[in-house]
């Protein structure tokens, strides 16, 4: 009876209410990282970008579509374009760039073409 | 019992909640590393396109034998290290990309394409062709006489229907000329050692049967005063064999991509090479021989005091490529090329002298004139059971700079 008396006399009451705070603290910053690490890496969104521009520029080079083309789909901005470069006759720069409706570029590619017409 | 232990289970509890936010922090992290990497390799490959493509096309950034670092977007991330260099009678054009600690290279065989139509350029005397027994000539004919006549030789008069199945124009007295600008960089190449490194021939003779060198790397010119007899060896790539006597390759032999130069040079019979070989008196291909696509062989020389140079392509042999002879000219010594009985040649053959055509061209002729050797009799301007078709030439053929003036560069294989 005396032990227990001894342990029950312990400060529960404040180690409660340190154990909530840390708890509360430590599921916060957990929440945080949590929450941090989806959107700023932004993970599924640059992923389903890359997706996006290996179909277009394979698209682009098969069918020989070299023209500029502003394209949106799935909450995603593909934006084509043809430029001269150098003011070299017969090759041109092809350049894709895919941003999110906030218009952060999630991927690109630049790349020289021969011509051929 | 009730035990007051909260803090201790929720130090616990803590601990597994800050494990499982570092799996978090490290999986973003690592996907991250491991997306940039990929990124930036697809990065240096597309750069390395890139640079091979601004190669081919019409640009003056980088002359032929020159190496140049560019910066591709002018945005100081994307520089590529550009190389043209000459390969007998192709170029060799070079990318290697960097960005940041990631490098890639490429390097391919290049040549020029043109779409042909020209079956027969015949030039120099003004008599008249004269065909005879299974000849078939098809596709348009440049010729002295446009009237083109049967003939009865050897026993054989001509057997088919069309004499020459298309056009047939006035030639001019001397074929088109190659392109000088082109010829005069190969003559000086094949001449010239430059930066190459160079073996003697008898020291590669005491090490192992196989050279292997590649296309990044400096050329190896392995050279001899002596006649250089290759048998039971294996030379591949990079590689220049140059004797100042005469070189002779067996059946035995393993030749890939590399250039033979001698004064003499021949490939004995049922040889299957890929190769360029350049002579200045005589090349000779023996019989039942394959020298496979991009192969040249061919007389190539401004000195216009050298004797009579002679081609000759034996029976049942195949060449796919160009055959050339171009010499200065000088009337006395007239060079020949020779194309025997069952011998088929796939792509051009040129000679500022004259051809003795008896097998198939499956491309085009470019001569002074057409002499006919048989066992009895010499027949100038006469055809014997050969076949000239340029129609059955491959619409993938792409040849040497020197025979075409346009800018249409194409690569021919990739080699690195």
């Amino acid at each position: 009876m005396d032990k227990l008396k001894k342990k029950l006399k312990a400060s529960s009451v404040l180690e409660g209410l340190a154990a909530n705070a840390l708890l509360a603290i430590v599921s916060v910053i957990f929440s945080m990282i949590y929450v941090n690490v989806q959107n700023s890496y932004q993970m599924p969104n640059k992923l389903k970008a890359s997706t996006e521009l290996e179909r277009i520029w394979t698209e682009t080079k098969k069918e020989k579509k070299f023209i500029d083309e502003i394209i949106e789909e799935k909450n995603l901005v593909i934006k084509k374009s043809i430029e001269k470069y150098r003011d070299i006759d017969n090759i041109r720069l092809l350049k894709v760039v895919i941003t999110n409706k906030k218009n952060k570029v999630l991927a690109e590619r630049k790349e020289l073409i021969i011509n051929e017409f | 019992m009730l035990r007051a232990g909260a803090l201790l289970y929720v130090m616990g509890l803590t601990l597994v909640i800050g494990l499982l936010s570092s799996f978090f922090i490290l999986s973003a992290y690592y996907w991250q590393v491991i997306n940039i990497g990929y990124d930036n390799i697809e990065r240096i490959t597309v750069n390395c396109e890139s640079g091979i493509n601004l190669l081919l096309s019409k640009q003056n950034i980088v002359g032929i034998n020159e190496k140049k670092t560019i910066d591709l977007y002018g945005d100081n991330k994307d520089s590529v290290e550009l190389e043209r260099k000459l390969w007998g009678l192709f170029e060799i054009v070079t990318c290697k990309a960097h960005y940041k600690r990631n490098s890639i290279s490429k390097a391919a065989l290049v040549g020029f394409y043109n779409q042909r139509d020209v079956a027969l350029y015949v030039s120099g005397n003004d008599r008249p062709l004269s065909v005879c027994g299974n000849t078939r000539i098809k596709g348009n004919c440049f010729l002295r006489q446009t009237d083109v006549r049967r003939a009865y030789i050897e026993g054989q008069s001509f057997s088919g229907i069309k004499l020459i199945d298309g056009t047939i124009k006035k030639s001019e007295r001397r074929i088109p000329e190659l392109n000088k600008e082109a010829l005069n960089r190969s003559i000086d190449f094949l001449e010239n050692a430059r930066e190459d490194s160079l073996i003697s021939w008898e020291e590669i003779t005491v090490g192992n049967n196989t050279l292997i060198n590649s296309f990044d790397k400096k050329t190896i010119r392995v050279t001899a005063l002596n006649t250089i007899r290759i048998k039971n060896r294996n030379f591949t790539g990079n590689i220049i064999i140059h004797s100042s006597k005469e070189i002779r390759v067996d059946k035995s032999a393993i030749l890939k991509d590399i250039i033979l130069i001698a004064p003499k040079i021949f490939i004995e019979d049922s040889c299957q090479f890929i190769l360029q070989a350049f002579a200045s008196d005589s090349l000779v291909v023996g019989k039942n021989c394959k020298l496979n696509y991009p192969s040249n062989i061919g007389i190539l020389s401004n000195d216009n005091t050298s004797a009579a140079s002679f081609v000759s392509i034996g029976e049942k042999s195949e060449l796919s490529g160009s055959a050339i002879i171009y010499t200065e000219s000088n009337s006395q010594n007239v060079s020949q090329i020779k194309i025997s009985k069952d011998a088929l040649v796939k792509g051009l053959v040129y000679s500022n002298g004259v051809a003795d055509v008896q097998g198939s061209i499956f491309g085009s002729l470019y001569c002074n004139g057409i002499l006919l050797t048989t066992l009895s009799s010499v027949y100038e301007n006469h055809l014997l059971n050969s076949t000239i078709d340029v129609t059955k030439l491959s619409r993938y053929f792409i040849s040497t700079g020197v025979f075409e003036q346009s800018d249409n560069k194409k690569i021919i294989k990739w080699i690195n």
